[in-house]
C-alpha cells in the first residue's frame, strides 16, 4: 500500500502495539485467543449455561453415550456417568475449578512471586545471592513434587491443592523476575538511566518493565499449564479435590472404573485438559515470539 | 573447579538442611510417641543425628523401617526414568535433527506440532488412552506391573532387566523379554517431556550450526548431509543435550509418580500416594527427604557432567566466558 | 559414550527393534511358564495368613489353597460331606460329636518347617483349643481376636475338644446346636500343625505361626509381597492327589477396573469379584468366562431402633415404602442381583414364599408417615461404608438413590460415608439414624442369617445394626438350632420370617450374585457360593 503521510512519526507504533499486531497476523494464534477467551468466559458464567445443576443425577439416564453416537441423546450432549450425571455439565463446572482454579492461582503467585523477584533483582549483595542460590535449589524441585510434599504437609482437598500450587509456582516466578530484572540491571541503559539521576522506581516503571514483559509472558504461560497438570495430577492422585467437586482430573480418576463401560467418560474430561493447555501454549508461544520480533 | 563443587554442595546442604527442617516439624507436630524434651534444637539434633544414620523412623503401614522399604521399591522407578531417557535420546535426536534440517517446512511443522501435544497432554490421561488402546483394545502390551508373575526372579540390582539376565532360571531370556513389554507403555508415556526437550534442544542447534561457514566448507568439500551431520552437526549439538536432560530428572520422576499409579508398577509413587492416604507421617518424611535429595544429587551431578564435557561452560565458571 | 549416538546405522537398527516389538508380541503364543501355573487376581493384602483370624468380610481366598477343614459343604447338594474327617457320629442328645479323621494327610514342608508325622488328633484339638481357650499359648497371639467364632457365638458353645485316640476328635456342647457342622465346614474351621506351633513356642516366635503358614492344602506357601503378590507353590503331598499346576500366584489388585484389564490381557487367568458393572462386558468377551452363583448374602438398609422415631413401625414402614428398589438394582447392581424380600435369599431352604413385599408408593408413604405421629418433617442420617461390598457393589450410590426417593416425601436425608473400619466404631456407638449395610453369610445355614442379625447377643458384635432386641425373636432363633428335624426347622424360620416382615428392623434391598470371571482355557476351578476360590484341581489347557 502506498503511503501518503509525509510524518512518519506517526506510524511508528509503541513495541507493544507493534507486537500486538504481529500477533494478529498469526492465525493459529488468533483462534486459540479465541478459544481461550471462551474458556474464559465459560469459566465465568459457566454456572449460568450449564444444561443441569452441578449435582443434578438422571437416575433414568445411566452411562449414556454422547449424543453423536447410537443410543445417544441429544439433551445429553456428552453423554452421562454412572450416576446420571451429565458430562458436559460436569465439564462446564469444572472449567471453575481447574481452569478457574489455576488461573486465579498464577495471578495471585504472579504478582507475590513478581514482586519478591523485583525487590530481590533491583538489590544486591547478601540479601540477593541468598534469594538467588536459595531459588536455584528450591527450583530444581519440580511444581508437583513441591505440591506433593506440600499436600503431604496439609492433607488432600482442594484448597489445599490451591494453596501447593500457589507456593509451588511462587519461587518460578520469582527466579524468573528476579533474573530478568537482574539481567536487565546491568545493560548500559539502565546505567545510563542511573546517571540521569533517576529514582529507582522510575527505573523499574521506564527502563526495565517494559523490557521484561516477554518474561512475564513466556513464565505466565508456563506457570498456567504447570498448574492446570498439577491441579488435575493431584486430582487425579485423589490428593485434590474430592468428588462431587468435578475437578476435572478428579472427574478422570473416578471415571478409571468406567474404561470398560463408557470409555468418553475418559477421552472426555481428558480432552477438555488437553485443548484447554493446547491453546494456553499456542497462545504463550505466539505472544512471545510476537513481542520478541516487536521489540527488535 | 572444586570452588565451584564446593559451591554447589553448600547449596545442597542448605537445602536439605531445610527440607529436614520442615520434615521434623511435621513429625513433631503429628507423631505423639515422639520423645519431647521441649527443647526444639536439641531434639532437631537428636532427629538429624539419626536421619544421617540413615534411621528414618519405622513405617506404620509395612512395620519395616522406612530407608529399607524405599530402598527396596526405588529401584523400580529409576529403571523407568533410566529407560524413558535412553528413549527419549533414541527418538528425540534424529526428530530433532530431521525439524532442524528442514526448519519452517512440513516435516519441522509435523514434528513440532506431535511436540506441542507431547508438552500438553496430562501424563496420567495420556496413560490411560494407552491403556486402553493398545493392551485392552489391540492386546498387546500387559497393563500393569514389571513382569509376568509367574517368573519368579530373584532380586539382585533391583533392576529388572538385568535381574532377569543374572539369574539361572531356564526362562530367563523369556522374563527379560516379558519385562520389556512391561516397560514398553510406562516408558512411551514418560519419555514424551525429556523427548520433547531433546527435540527443541537438537533442532535449534542443529538449525544453528547448519547456517555456519564450516557447514558449508564442508558441503562445498563434497559431504553429503548425512556425514556433515554425523561428524559436525551433531557433534556440536548434542553436548549440550545431556546435561538439559539432568535438569528434567526431576519433573521424569514426578511424572514417574503419576504414570506408576496408572500402570500399578510398583515404584515409589504409589508408595508415597499410600502413605499420604493413611497418613503414614514417617514413610511422607522419609520419601519427600529421599525424593528431595535424591533430585538434588541429580541435578548437580549433571552440572558438574556438563562443566567435564563442555569447555565454554568451564570458561564461563572462570568468569573468561 | 557419545560416540554411540554418531553411530546412526545401529541407531536405525535400535529403533526398527523397537517399531518390530509390537509385532512380535502381537503373534502372542502361549509360553512355556503358562503352563505351569496360574494367575488369581485378588482384590486385597490378607491381614494374616490363618484364616481363624479373619474378620469376616475379609478376603478369605487363601484358606482352601492353604489349609483343609474337617468337613466341607458339598458345591454341588450344598450338604456336609467329608473332609479331614472320614466321618462322624452325633450322640443322642445331640451334645457330643465325634470326628475320626484320615490318616494319611501331610502337612507342608518348607524351609521353615519339616513335619515329621502326618495329621493326627493332636493337630485338631490345637488349632480349636487355641481360638476356644485363653489359657492355651497361642490364644492371644496377633491380636487374640476370631471374629467368626465371636459373631457366630461358637466360642460359647463349645465345652470342649478332646483327643479320644490318636485319630479320634470329640467336641463337646452346652447345648444342643446343628449349626455346627456348617461352622466346621466353613473357611475359617482350618487346622493347623501342633507339631508346628510346638516348635514356634520353644523358639519363643509365636506370631511366626500366622505370618509363615504350614497347612494341608494343596498349595503350600512361598513368598509374600504386601500389596503386591503372594506365591503358593504345590505341594506335592496333597492327600487328594495331584495338584495340575506347580505354582499359583495371587496378584493382590484391589481395583475392579484393573483386575479385569488384566484378566482381558491375560495377566491373570482369574478374577476375584468382578463388579456388578461388568458382567455384560464379561459375558459379550469371546476369551472370557464367567461363573454365575446365588450367593447367600444380602443388603439392607437398617434403622437404628435405639433411636426416635425409628422406634416407631409405622415410621419404618413408611420409610420401606418410599424406596424404589427396581432402580437400585438396576443403577447399583446392574441386574445382578434379585430384590430381597426377605433376609433369605430364595435359593435357602428356610425361604418363606408367602410373604408380601411392601410395594414402593410414594404417596402411601406419604401418608403412612403423617398417621405415624412423628414430629415432621423428618430429617435423618444415612451411614455408609466407602468403597464396594459382596453384598452390595456399592453402598454409596445405593444410599444416595435412598436420600433421593426420601426427598420425594419430604423426609431430609443427610448421607455420612466412612472408611469401612472408621464406620464400625460408629456402629458400636449406635451413633447413626440409619444405616446401607449388609451380610454375607459364610454358612448355608439360615441360622448364619438371623442370629448375627437379629440377637440382642449380636450388638456387642456390631453386627446387629438394627440393634433389635427382643425376647421373642431371641427365643425363636435359638429353638430352631435346637432341633435336629429339617420340617420344624423351617416352620420356626418361616414364623422368624413373617415376624421381621411385620416389625421391618430393617429393609433388605437385594441378594447380589456370586459373580466370577476366569479365562477360556482354565479348567478345574472350585468356587464356593461364599466367595473362596479352590484351586487344588484348577489347571490350563
Amino acid at each position: 500500500m502506498a503511503n501518503h503521510n509525509v510524518f512518519r512519526e506517526e506510524h511508528i507504533r509503541s513495541p507493544l502495539a507493534h507486537s500486538w499486531f504481529l500477533y494478529q497476523q498469526n492465525t493459529i494464534g488468533m483462534v486459540a485467543l479465541w478459544a481461550l477467551i471462551f474458556v474464559l468466559i465459560l469459566t465465568v458464567i459457566g454456572p449460568w449455561i450449564a444444561p443441569y445443576p452441578m449435582d443434578h443425577k438422571d437416575v433414568s439416564a445411566l452411562l449414556k453415550a454422547p449424543s453423536w453416537v447410537e443410543h445417544g441423546e441429544v439433551h445429553f450432549f456428552l453423554g452421562t456417568d454412572d450416576l446420571g450425571r451429565d458430562l458436559l455439565s460436569q465439564i462446564i463446572y469444572g472449567a471453575q475449578l481447574t481452569f478457574g482454579g489455576a488461573f486465579l492461582t498464577v495471578a495471585l503467585s504472579l504478582l507475590l512471586g513478581s514482586a519478591i523477584g523485583i525487590i530481590g533483582g533491583m538489590s544486591s549483595g547478601m540479601q540477593a545471592s541468598i534469594l538467588h542460590h536459595f531459588l536455584d535449589t528450591l527450583l530444581s524441585i519440580p511444581s508437583l513434587l513441591l505440591a506433593i510434599i506440600i499436600i503431604s504437609v496439609l492433607g488432600p482437598g482442594y484448597f489445599n491443592t490451591l494453596l501447593a500450587v500457589f507456593l509451588a509456582l511462587l519461587p518460578l516466578f520469582t527466579r524468573a523476575v528476579y533474573r530478568a530484572v537482574h539481567d536487565e540491571l546491568n545493560k548500559e541503559y539502565i546505567i545510563a538511566l542511573r546517571l540521569d539521576g533517576a529514582t529507582p522506581l522510575r527505573i523499574l516503571r521506564y527502563g526495565i518493565l517494559p523490557n521484561i514483559v516477554e518474561t512475564f509472558v513466556s513464565q505466565t504461560t508456563r506457570a498456567l499449564t504447570s498448574a492446570i497438570l498439577d491441579i488435575t495430577a493431584l486430582g487425579f492422585l485423589g490428593l485434590g479435590a474430592q468428588r462431587p467437586l468435578p475437578e476435572w482430573g478428579t472427574m478422570l480418576s473416578d471415571t478409571m472404573e468406567l474404561v470398560f463401560l463408557a470409555p468418553w467418560t475418559v477421552t472426555l474430561p481428558g480432552m477438555a485438559i488437553l485443548v484447554t493447555i493446547l491453546i494456553i501454549n499456542i497462545v504463550g508461544e505466539g505472544l512471545r515470539q510476537a513481542i520478541l520480533k516487536g521489540m527488535d | 573447579m572444586l570452588i565451584y563443587i564446593l559451591r554447589r554442595l553448600n547449596v545442597f546442604v542448605i537445602t536439605l538442611f531445610l527440607l529436614s527442617v520442615v520434615a521434623f516439624l511435621l513429625q513433631r507436630q503429628v507423631i505423639t510417641d515422639f520423645v519431647n524434651t521441649g527443647n526444639i534444637f536439641s531434639d532437631y539434633q537428636r532427629y538429624i543425628l539419626a536421619m544421617l544414620s540413615g534411621n528414618f523412623g519405622t513405617s506404620l503401614a509395612s512395620g519395616n523401617p522406612v530407608l529399607s522399604d524405599i530402598l527396596a521399591i526405588f529401584p523400580a522407578t529409576l529403571e523407568l526414568c533410566v529407560m524413558a531417557f535412553i528413549v527419549s535420546i533414541l527418538v528425540g535426536i534424529p526428530c530433532g535433527v530431521f525439524a532442524g534440517l528442514s526448519r519452517g517446512g512440513t516435516v519441522d511443522y509435523g514434528i513440532m506440532t506431535v511436540t506441542l501435544m507431547g508438552v500438553s497432554v496430562p501424563a496420567f490421561w495420556f496413560a490411560m488412552l494407552l491403556m486402553m488402546f493398545f493392551s485392552l483394545h489391540l492386546g498387546w502390551f500387559p497393563v500393569s506391573g514389571r513382569i509376568g508373575l509367574l517368573y519368579d526372579i530373584p532380586v539382585i540390582t533391583g533392576f529388572n532387566l538385568i535381574d532377569t539376565l543374572l539369574s539361572t532360571k531356564p526362562y530367563k531370556y523369556e522374563a527379560f523379554f516379558d519385562s520389556l513389554l512391561h516397560l514398553a507403555l510406562p516408558t512411551l508415556v514418560l519419555a514424551t517431556i525429556p523427548t520433547t526437550e531433546v527435540i527443541r534442544q537438537v533442532r535449534a542447534s542443529i538449525s544453528e550450526e547448519m547456517d555456519k561457514n564450516y557447514i558449508k566448507a564442508a558441503q562445498a568439500k563434497g559431504l553429503n548431509t548425512f556425514q556433515i551431520i554425523k561428524r559436525h552437526g551433531l557433534r556440536n549439538a548434542l553436548p549440550p543435550v545431556i546435561p538439559s536432560l539432568g535438569l528434567q530428572f526431576g519433573r521424569v520422576l514426578t511424572t514417574a509418580m503419576i504414570t506408576e499409579t496408572v500402570f500399578s508398577w510398583p515404584g515409589i509413587g504409589p508408595w508415597m500416594v499410600n502413605s499420604i492416604y493413611l497418613e503414614d507421617h514417617s514413610a511422607i518424611q522419609g520419601g519427600m527427604l529421599f525424593i528431595a535429595a535424591f533430585v538434588l544429587l541429580a541435578n548437580m551431578a549433571t552440572d558438574l557432567l556438563h562443566l567435564m564435557i563442555d569447555p565454554l561452560k568451564r570458561n564461563e565458571l572462570y568468569g573468561k566466558s | 559414550m557419545l560416540n554411540l549416538f554418531f553411530d546412526m546405522k545401529s541407531m536405525i537398527r535400535l529403533i526398527a527393534l523397537l517399531l518390530t516389538l509390537p509385532i512380535i508380541t502381537s503373534c502372542k503364543q502361549q509360553t512355556q511358564i503358562q503352563n505351569t501355573g496360574l494367575v488369581y487376581c485378588s482384590n486385597g493384602s490378607p491381614t494374616s495368613f490363618n484364616p481363624q483370624l479373619a474378620q469376616t468380610g475379609d478376603s478369605l481366598d487363601i484358606s482352601s489353597q492353604l489349609y483343609n477343614t474337617l468337613v466341607r459343604l458339598d458345591p454341588s447338594t450344598q450338604t456336609i460331606a467329608a473332609g479331614l474327617a472320614s466321618e462322624w457320629q452325633v450322640s443322642r442328645d445331640g451334645l457330643s460329636y465325634q470326628f475320626e479323621l484320615r490318616q494319611d494327610i501331610q502337612f507342608h514342608s518348607t524351609p521353615y518347617f519339616t513335619p515329621t508325622r502326618a495329621m493326627n488328633a493332636d493337630d485338631v484339638v490345637f488349632s480349636f483349643q487355641r481360638v476356644l481357650f485363653p489359657t492355651h499359648p497361642f490364644h492371644s497371639v496377633s491380636g487374640g481376636l476370631y471374629p467368626f467364632f465371636n459373631n457366630t457365638q461358637f466360642d460359647r458353645l463349645i465345652k470342649s475338644v478332646k483327643k479320644i485316640g490318636p485319630y479320634t476328635v470329640e467336641f463337646k456342647l452346652h447345648r444342643p446346636d446343628t449349626s455346627l457342622l456348617a461352622n466346621l465346614a466353613t473357611e475359617f474351621a482350618v487346622i493347623l500343625s501342633a507339631e508346628y506351633g510346638k516348635q514356634l513356642q520353644q523358639s519363643g516366635k509365636f506370631t511366626q505361626i500366622d505370618h509363615l503358614p504350614i497347612g494341608t492344602g494343596p498349595y503350600k506357601f512361598k513368598q509374600f509381597l504386601p500389596d503386591n503378590l503372594i506365591r503358593f507353590e504345590r505341594h506335592w503331598g496333597y492327600w487328594e492327589g495331584g495338584t495340575p499346576m506347580q505354582q499359583l500366584v495371587f496378584d493382590i489388585t484391589p481395583s475392579p477396573t484393573k483386575r479385569l484389564a488384566k484378566l482381558i490381557t491375560g495377566e491373570c487367568d482369574v478374577m476375584a469379584y468382578p463388579a456388578a458393572s461388568q458382567a455384560n462386558v464379561i459375558s459379550n468377551h469371546p476369551d472370557l468366562l464367567m461363573n454365575v452363583q446365588t450367593g447367600y448374602k444380602v443388603s439392607f438398609w437398617s434403622f437404628n431402633n435405639d433411636k426416635a422415631p425409628f422406634d416407631n413401625p409405622k415410621v419404618r414402614k413408611a420409610l420401606a415404602t418410599a424406596i424404589d428398589r427396581d432402580t437400585i438394582l438396576k443403577a447399583v447392581y446392574f441386574n445382578t442381583g434379585v430384590a430381597a424380600h426377605g433376609l433369605l435369599p430364595p435359593t435357602s431352604w428356610a425361604y418363606n414364599p408367602y410373604l408380601s413385599d411392601y410395594p414402593y408408593s410414594p404417596k402411601q408413604a406419604r401418608q403412612l408417615l403423617q398417621e405415624s405421629g412423628a414430629k415432621l418433617p423428618l430429617s435423618l442420617t444415612i451411614y455408609t461404608p466407602s468403597g464396594s461390598d459382596l453384598y452390595n457393589p456399592n453402598s454409596f450410590k445405593t444410599a444416595e438413590f435412598i436420600q433421593r426417593d426420601l426427598r420425594k416425601i419430604g423426609v431430609n436425608a443427610e448421607i455420612v460415608v466412612m472408611e469401612p473400619h472408621h464406620l464400625e466404631r460408629s456402629i458400636a456407638m449406635g451413633e447413626y439414624d440409619t444405616l446401607v449395610s449388609g451380610w454375607s453369610a459364610v454358612t448355608s445355614d439360615p441360622d448364619n442369617f438371623f442370629r448375627p442379625q437379629f440377637s440382642c447377643n449380636a450388638i456387642e458384635n456390631h453386627t446387629n445394626t438394627s440393634r433389635w432386641c427382643s425376647t421373642e425373636l431371641d427365643g425363636l432363633i435359638n429353638r430352631a438350632v435346637k432341633l435336629n428335624r429339617m420340617v420344624p426347622r423351617i416352620r420356626i424360620y418361616r414364623e422368624i420370617q413373617a415376624h421381621l416382615r411385620d416389625e421391618l428392623p430393617l429393609l433388605p434391598l437385594a441378594h447380589s450374585l456370586q459373580l466370577q470371571a476366569y479365562r477360556r482355557d482354565v479348567h478345574g476351578l472350585n468356587s464356593s457360593p461364599f466367595g473362596g476360590v479352590n484351586f487344588a484341581g484348577a489347571y490350563r489347557d
